[in-house]
This record gives structure tokens, sequence and C-alpha cells, in this order.
């Protein structure tokens, strides 16, 4: 046996311990530490990846015990360039909200919360290689608890309220996932993926045993709606990303809620088997509800007058995309939904990380009256927020664009001229609500009357720069107009007023943001322009999965 | 002698250039006008040399998806508006550079002027649908900031409008662009029709239609059809250079150059002959020329009565597309390339007025041509050519129109051909009554007695001789230009 078969087990296992081990860390090595075994882990999956493009997939059974008795790992192209995808993007989140520990989070916390991020890249891992519905479960609940951690771990009441929130749907979805669980163990004795599609495949003429698999799947596929935010249950999505710190919020919007749809998608496509998955009514359901969701999470997005929580809406729109993907099916369909899970990722972490940057600039706050000119004052961050913007609203060149035509292509060739007309009508009109909420933003952003306005409002003092200076050189010092409805609206402003003095935090160009965010914006651009590599990779990771 | 990768030089040098003066550290005013004036010629010395040098190749950039690939090539109608736009950028910047004077937010201004350049070009030589649909998502982000350029809440609000408006409708067009993309296998322009042999079977006439009319309105909205025209009076708020170049030229044709691209070098004139669609879009485009027309007769802001003129005219073009014949493209043809030129000198000379004296409406134009007589004679001028009087080239394109609704037959192109002679009265009464109140103000109500203005400065007054000389020139001698139009329209280049 190659020693890359150990791998897999290796990404989760590291984790685990790292987890335990960051607990008696100082502040200091716990974040370096994360780094390092982030990068590590990287390696390896990519290792796995590479191994896996030349040989095929391979199972690694755990202690040699076989099944059904034993427990399995599958490692394949897809689940390690999935693995690798986790772990980029939870390295750039890490490292971009890093500058926002000092304030969002105690200081005697800062390593418990590095080990919280362990615990959570040990589940996204196993997410990523089990092959064991059970073993999927056991992760799952470890994910909940751990993205509830990190939520809480900002203790304002807010972040305690979402987390609550957050919590008690999350474990109704687990709940309902391990009734789902339980009935598919009941009809075809069986945990493991594998055995458990053949055995479907072979009972799925028995009218009984169809009611109880279509129940039990209602089970799994409800479960993991509520926990990834698919319409109607994505009413949960701006508080919980609103509300957390940064890196927190990057996480959890591109790499938690797509854990469970990738598991999900796991079930129906090796569990069932896609050929039964395919003829069930489930998968218009969760097209007719991917639609909904595009369409009304854009609306309530447009309605928010939050950045925060108006790009938490938008991710609602996002999963929605992926469930058309899903729902209409197909190798097209499945290439386009994971597609678009990375290429949404991407983005989406970094919205979030320049989100509380341009906040920063503008006295900390989110609210989109106080932003007036914020990508002025920090260039950099205004930058990656209008490329990441573009990217959603699908500007060519960008990934957000290469996922938009995958589901042309793939509506197209769904073989229902209903289906093409209703997705390629959504496609548009999501589009347009984007651009209504985005463009909005951008052009905010970088409006540079703001000097005016606050230099009319407020006295400048001794740092009265002339209006013509502060745009330019704005990057070194920018003169940080005091929010002047800040405090009235205190109750909505997300962030605190930071009791940290604003002339030391100018930091635009600090590389704990630059780095993250150009390797995000350069991978966003590498999905967008080679998008027929990654989409042949996908399938050919399809065809072992 | 072929070199097919120059085609990208003149779309990627105003980018660059852009992108180095926005990065830039501010710089003088003067050092920033030479600068993009430079870039500008420079580009347009390219554009003409590959124009003449007879570049016919093509040059993939890269492939994304499936089919889907950059690619440019030159044709005839791209030759034609890429050499129309690269005579009017470096005219209309030098009235730019005197019309902006200085202000901190000029570096801002400038760098996407140019940015624009190199998109109109990209527009231009796209050789499929799917690089001209990102050419078109880009003019509209580019052109975002020049609409809200002075930054209070009517250009910011002017520019939301835009942007929902024209990515909205981008998002429409979307729906076609991929659709013909991937059934014709890479989308490539050609004159008659992707389809030209055989319809894939499952293509119903309904799906062909639906497909049609979303790719005329998602592209029209630049062209401003109605009901999707509120954006360009809107638009009016931004400086006069962007509104006369982008929104009487550049970006309002690159609507209509979608639109023929899409009808003639996409779904093809026979598909589409007496289906739903074309009577659609007849019905629009009529309904816009006259409904726009009243709208101007009615306004009373001197730009935004302008820009309803506008809107009319562009409307013009697309009837003479949407007749569907090769009669129908010469006119909407030779409408777009004439309507630019007298358009571009008409923003032009209000712009002037509008700087001189600080006002805006029409109202206050009394007496003002006594002071300004150079400037509201260009503006007769072109204001007559748009009226359609014989000896001027407004009568050419009008009259090419004309022909083609009377010989295409039935009731639409007839009425569309009256409609056509309608709005010219109604465009006599919204253009001369500016020339009027300027030179013949009623005794009590001249505005400007006794009253200096300012000079407007060379360097505003030549490029609208310029343009003034071109409208007589072409208005005299159409020769010098139909037969090549013409040969365009016949497909033959």
């Amino acid at each position: 046996m190659n020693v890359i078969h150990n791998f897999p087990l290796f990404t989760v296992l590291l984790s685990l311990f790292s987890g335990v081990l960051c607990t008696r860390l100082s502040n200091k090595a716990a974040k370096y530490y994360t780094a390092v075994l982030q990068v590590l882990l990287m390696a390896l999956s990519a290792s796995v990846f590479f191994y896996t493009l030349q040989t095929g997939p391979f199972t690694y059974v755990l202690g040699e015990f076989p099944a059904p008795w034993g427990n399995e790992l599958r490692a394949g192209v897809l689940e390690s360039m999935m693995a690798l995808f986790f772990l980029l993007v939870l390295f750039c989140s890490c490292i971009g909200g890093w500058h926002f520990l000092d304030e969002d989070i105690d200081e005697s916390k800062h390593n418990l919360y590095f080990s919280l991020i362990h615990l959570l890249t040990a589940a996204l891992m196993a997410l990523a290689w089990t092959n064991d519905i059970f073993t999927g479960y056991v992760f799952l609940e470890i994910l909940t608890l751990t993205s509830c951690g990190i939520l809480i771990v900002r203790e304002i009441g807010r972040t305690t309220l979402a987390a609550v929130r957050y919590m008690i749907l999350n474990l109704l979805g687990s709940g309902l996932f391990l009734l789902g669980v339980s009935f598919l163990y009941d009809i075809t004795g069986h945990l493991l993926l594998v055995p458990m599609g053949d055995t479907i495949g072979q009972i799925s003429g028995d009218p009984h045993e169809m009611m109880v698999l279509t129940l039990s799947l209602t089970f799994l596929t409800i479960g993991l709606s509520i926990k990834s935010g698919l319409f109607p249950f994505h009413f949960w999505m701006p508080d919980t990303y609103g509300w957390s710190t940064p890196g927190s919020a990057s996480i959890l919007s591109s790499l938690v809620s797509k854990a469970y749809i990738f598991l999900l998608f796991k079930i129906f496509y090796r569990g069932i088997g896609i050929e039964v998955f395919e003829r069930m009514p489930l998968r218009n359901i969760l097209f007719v509800l991917g639609l909904c969701g595009i369409f009304f999470g854009s609306v309530s997005a447009i309605r928010e007058n939050n950045l925060d929580r108006m790009v938490a809406f938008s991710s609602a729109a996002q999963i929605g995309y992926i469930y058309v993907g899903i729902g209409i099916g197909g190798s097209a369909g499945y290439t386009a939904a994971i597609f678009h899970i990375m290429a949404h990722g991407l983005t989406k972490s970094l919205l979030f990380l320049s989100a509380p940057r341009l906040a920063e600039a503008s006295g900390n706050s989110l609210l989109f009256k106080n932003l007036t000119g914020s990508g002025l004052r920090n260039k950099s961050a205004g930058f990656f927020f209008l490329m990441a913007s573009f990217s959603m609203i699908g500007i060519p060149g960008l990934a957000g664009f290469s996922s938009k035509l995958l589901f042309a292509y793939t509506a197209l060739y769904s073989g229902s001229n209903l289906k093409w007309l209703l997705t390629m009508l959504m496609l548009s009109i999501s589009s347009l609500l984007n651009t209504l909420y985005f463009i909005r933003t951008d052009i905010r952003i970088y409006n540079s009357s703001f000097d005016r306005q606050a230099l009319g409002e407020k006295e400048p003092g001794e740092n009265g720069q002339a209006p013509g200076a502060l745009s330019p050189a704005g990057s070194e010092n920018p003169a940080i107009p005091e929010a002047p409805a800040a405090d009235s609206s205190e109750e909505m402003a997300p962030l605190p007023l930071s009791k940290a003095d604003k002339g030391q935090k100018g930091r635009s160009a600090a590389p704990d943001y630059i780095v993250p965010a150009t390797i995000l914006i350069l991978l966003n651009i590498f999905l967008g322009l080679y998008s027929q590599g990654i989409a042949d990779l996908i399938n050919i990771g399809l065809k072992g999965f | 002698m072929s070199f097919p990768f120059l085609l990208i030089i003149p779309i990627i040098l105003p980018l660059v250039g852009a992108t180095a003066l926005l990065i830039r550290s501010p710089l003088p005013q003067k050092a920033i006008n030479r600068y993009v004036e430079v870039i500008a010629c420079i580009n347009s010395l390219v554009v003409w040399y590959l124009l003449l040098s007879g570049q016919r190749g093509s040059y993939t950039l890269f492939s994304l998806v499936q089919d889907f690939s950059i690619s440019f090539r030159i044709d005839g109608l791209s030759a034609l508006f890429s050499g129309m736009i690269s005579l009017m950028w470096p005219l209309a910047l030098l009235y730019a550079f005197s019309y902006m004077g200085e202000d901190r937010r000029n570096k801002r201004f400038f760098s996407f002027y140019l940015a624009s350049y190199g998109i109109t070009m990209g527009l231009a030589f796209s050789a499929n649908l799917i690089t001209l649909y990102l050419f078109f998502e880009m003019l509209t982000l580019s052109t975002i900031p020049l609409i809200s350029y002075y930054e209070d809440h009517e250009s910011l609000y002017a520019g939301r409008v835009y942007a929902a408006y024209l990515i909205g409708g981008a998002a429409l067009a979307f729906i076609p662009a991929t659709f013909l993309t991937f059934l014709s296998g890479g989308g490539d322009f050609l004159y008659g029709g992707l389809f030209q042999s055989e319809l894939p079977v499952f293509l119903s006439r309904e799906i062909i239609d639906l497909l049609y009319l979303f790719s005329f309105f998602g592209f029209g909205v630049k062209a401003a059809v109605f009901p999707l025209s509120a954006w360009l009076p809107r638009a009016s708020a931004a400086p006069t250079p962007v509104t006369a170049l982008l929104h009487a030229v550049a970006v309002v044709n690159s609507g209509v150059f979608a639109v023929m691209r899409l009808t003639y070098y996409s779904f093809g004139p026979d598909l589409l002959k007496g289906s739903t669609s074309q009577t659609t879009a007849l019905l629009f485009s009529i309904f816009t020329m006259v409904w726009a027309a009243v709208m101007a007769v009615k306004e009373r802001h001197f730009k935004r009565r302008l820009a309803y003129s506008t809107v009319s005219n562009l409307s013009y073009m697309l009837f003479g597309i949407s007749l569907m014949t090769e009669g129908g493209l010469l006119g909407g043809l030779s409408h777009l390339v004439f309507h630019g030129i007298i358009k571009m000198s008409l923003f032009l000379c209000a712009g002037i007025f509008m700087h001189c004296t600080g006002k805006e409406y029409i109202y206050e134009i009394n007496g003002v041509g006594r002071r300004l007589p150079l400037t509201f004679a260009v503006y007769t001028i072109g204001a007559l050519s748009l009226i359609g009087i014989p000896g001027f080239c407004g009568f050419v394109s009008k009259w090419a129109l004309l022909t083609a609704g009377a010989e295409a037959g039935g009731t639409l192109p007839v009425l569309g051909a009256a409609a056509l002679i309608l709005t010219a009265f109604l465009c006599a009464i919204y253009t001369l009554t500016v020339s009027l109140r300027a030179f013949f103000p009623p005794l009590d109500k001249d505005h400007f007695c006794g009253q200096e203005v300012e000079k407007p400065q060379k360097a505003m007054l030549i490029p609208i001789l310029v343009f003034a000389a071109l409208n007589i020139f072409l208005g005299l001698f159409p020769r010098t230009i139909m037969p090549y139009l013409t040969d365009i329209a016949h497909g033959a280049l």
C-alpha cells in the first residue's frame, strides 16, 4: 500500500490532535501553528489529488476491518479537490481574520478559538473523505458544535442570540439527518455508502421499500437543507454571518454550509445511487426550492442596509444556485453545482474579509450611509471588494461568470424546455438583482465626496487635510470620518465602536489581509479563465465518485 | 500580410494606459491631458492601420468553457463602427480637456474615459457572441463612474439606474447568447445567420421568437428602446463629454451594433422574417420613435431634450434593422454613422452653452446666439441635418430608411415610414425652437442683452467645426461612403 493512502486519515487525525494541542499553546504560538498546519494539510491533500489523478480513486479501510463492520475513507479526484479547496479557503479566512481577533475575542481565549478551528478542520476533512454515513453524522455534529463555537466566541449579546438560534436549527437538522440515517440502515442494513447504494439498487423496484426510502431521503434532505440554508430555511443566515468575527463569517458561509451540501451530494450520488435518485420527485423539489432561494435571497439582500447582512443574504441566493444544479441533474448539473461551490466559496470569503475592513475605515460601522467613500480610504479592501462583487454579478473572466455559463449549459441539455427556461430566467433575474445591490454598494464605497460630507458635518481638527489630499494619499493615514449617525443607531450597528486608537488602524496595506485576499482573487480569476479545465477535473472526479 | 494578434493592441492599450493613470499618484492636469490624448491618438492610428491594411484573420485570446472563447476579428461592420469611433474619440477628448477644467476627480474621470475607448474597440472587433457580451458588460461598468462624476444625489442615482438597466439588459441577453453559442458550436458571427443550413430539431418557432425578443430588448437596452429607455435622459446628469460621446454615440451605438450582430449575423433575417418577433420589434421601435420625439418636445432641459431625441433616432436604426431586409440594414448603418456625427455636434454645442453660461434650461437660452454665434450656427446646421433637410447628411440616411420601409411593404413598415416623416416634423419643433430662441429672442425676454458671456476656448470649437464640416461634406457627397455601406449591408465585406 502506498504511503499516500494514509494521507486522508492523517489530515483528520492531525487536525483533531492539533485541536487538543492548541489549548495548551500560547495565543501567538497557536496562531502561527494553525497557519503552518493548514499548509501541511494542503500539501497532503494536494499529493492525494495528484496521486488519484494518475491512479484513480482508492478506498482506505480503517484497521483493516472489511465492510460491513469496518469504517472506510474514500479518496478520489473530487474528494481531494474539495479537501484542498476547504483548506485553502480556511487558510485564507484564518489569516484574514487575525487582525480582528484582538478586538472581537477575549485575550484569554485566542488559543481556544484556534483549537475550535482545528476541530472544524477535522470535521471538514472527515466529511470530504468519509465513505460511511454514520461517520458523516458524527462529524456533522462536530461541525455544528464547532461552528457554533467560532460564532459565539465573539462575546456580544447578538452573537449569543444568533448562536443559540443557529444551534437549535442545526440540531433540528442533525436530528432529522439521524432519523433519515436510521431509516436507511433499516431498509439496507448498511452504513457504508457503496454497499448501501448496491442494496438500494436491488430493492428499488419494491414500492414499500421505495416509500421508506423516500421518507428517509426527505428527512436527510430537509436536515441538510436547514443546515446549509436552502430556502425557506435561509432566515438564520444574516444574524449568523453578520455578527460573527470576520474570519468566522467567512468560514461559516463559504465552507461549513458547503460541506453539508457536499455530504448530501455524496449520499445522493453514492449512497442512493444516481439512477434511483434521478427517478425521484425530490430532485424537482430541490430545483424549485433552489430557484426560490435565488430569488428571495437576492430580494432580502436588496432590502438590507447593513453590508455584512446584505452579503449574508446573497449567500442564500448562491446556495440556491447549487441546489438548482443538483436539481437539474446529469453530470453537467453536478459539475455546475460543484464548480459553484468553489466559485462561491472563493468569492464569499473575500467579501466577508473585505467588508469589515471597509467598515473599519468608516468608524467601524457597516451601515451603508457610513460607508461612503470607504473604498478610497482603504484602497486594498475597496479593490478586493469590487472584484468580488464583480464575480458575484457575473462579469466575464471571473469565477462567477463561468459558473453561470456552466448552469446555462446544464439547463440547455436538461432535456426539459421548462427547466431550461426557468433556470435561464432565474439566472438573468438574479444577475439583475445582484447588480442592484452590489453596484449600489460599489458606487457608494467609491464615492469621493465623502470627505466633503465629513468635513462639512464635523470640524477636521488637527489632521485637517485638504480634501484633495485624501483620496490619492489616503492609504497611509486615512482620516476616518466619525460616523455621525453611528451612535443614534447603535443597536443596529454590528460592531461596537472600537476602543482602540483609530489612528493606528489605518493598516490598509496589512500583509495579513493582502496575502489571503490576493490568493483568493487569483484563484477566482483562475477558475474564471480555466473553467473548462476545472470542469473536466470535476467530471473525472464524478466518474470515479 | 496578416498579424491577427495586432487586433488586441487597440483594446489593451487604452485599458493599460487607463489603469496606469488610475493607480498613479496625482498628476498636474496638463500632464494628464497630454498623456490621455497621446494614448488616444496612437490608438486611433493603430485602428486605422489595421483597417487600411485589411486584417481579416481572427485572433483567439483564450477559451472558456466548452465552445466559449474570447476572440476578435474585423469584418465590414466592425470596421465601420471602429473607424467611426476612433475618429471621434481624440476630438471628444480635446473638447473634454477644456470642458472639465481642473478638478481633483479628473484623474479618475479620464482613466475611465480612456478605458471605455479600449472597451468599445473590443466590442467592435468581437468575433463571437460571448466576446460581444463580455465587452458589453465592461462598457457598462466602465461608464458608471463617468455618469456619477459629480457625485451629487442626482448623478449617483443616475449611475444606479444606469447600472440596473444596462446590466439587467445584458443579463437578459445572456440567455440567447449562450443558447446560440452552444447550439452553433462557438457562435462566430456569420452574415445571414448561424443556422443557414438546418435548424436544430427541438427548436420550436416559439422558442426562437422568445429568444430573439430577449436579445432585442436585452441588447436594445443600450439602444434605449421603449420601455427600457428611462436611463438615457437621466444619464444627462453626467458631464457633457460623456453625454456627447458615450450616450449619443459609443454606448448607444454599441447597443444598435449588438442588435445588428444578433439579427443579421446570428439569428439571420431569413429565420426571423414574418415572425411574431419581427412584428413586436417593429412595433416597439416605431412606438419609441414617436413617443421619444413627443417627450423631446415636452422636455425643457437642454441636454435631456437632446437625449430624448437620441432615443427617437436610435429607434430609427432599430426600425431599419427589424425590417430584416438588406435595405433596412443599409438604412440602419447609415443612420448609425450620420446620427453619430450630428448628435455629437449637437451635444458639444449644448455643452459649450452650459459651460460658458452656467445655465441648462431651454427657456434660459433666449438671445445667447448673439454671444455664441459660432456655436449656435453649428448647432443649427446639426439641427437641420437631424430633421433631414437635403444637403445635410441626415437626409441621406433618412432617405435610405424611408425607401427601405416602402420597399419592404406591409402595414408596419409603411407605418414606420410614416412615423419617420411625422417625427421629422416633431424634430423640427424640438431642435429649431432652440435656434430660434437663441438668435431671435422675444424682445423683452433677451436674457443676454448687454451681458457678456465667457468665450469658448478654441479646443472646444475645433471639434464642433470638424463635425459640422463632416456633416455638410457627407450630405453633399454621400457617394464617398454609401457604396461602402451598401457592400456591408449586402454582406460583401
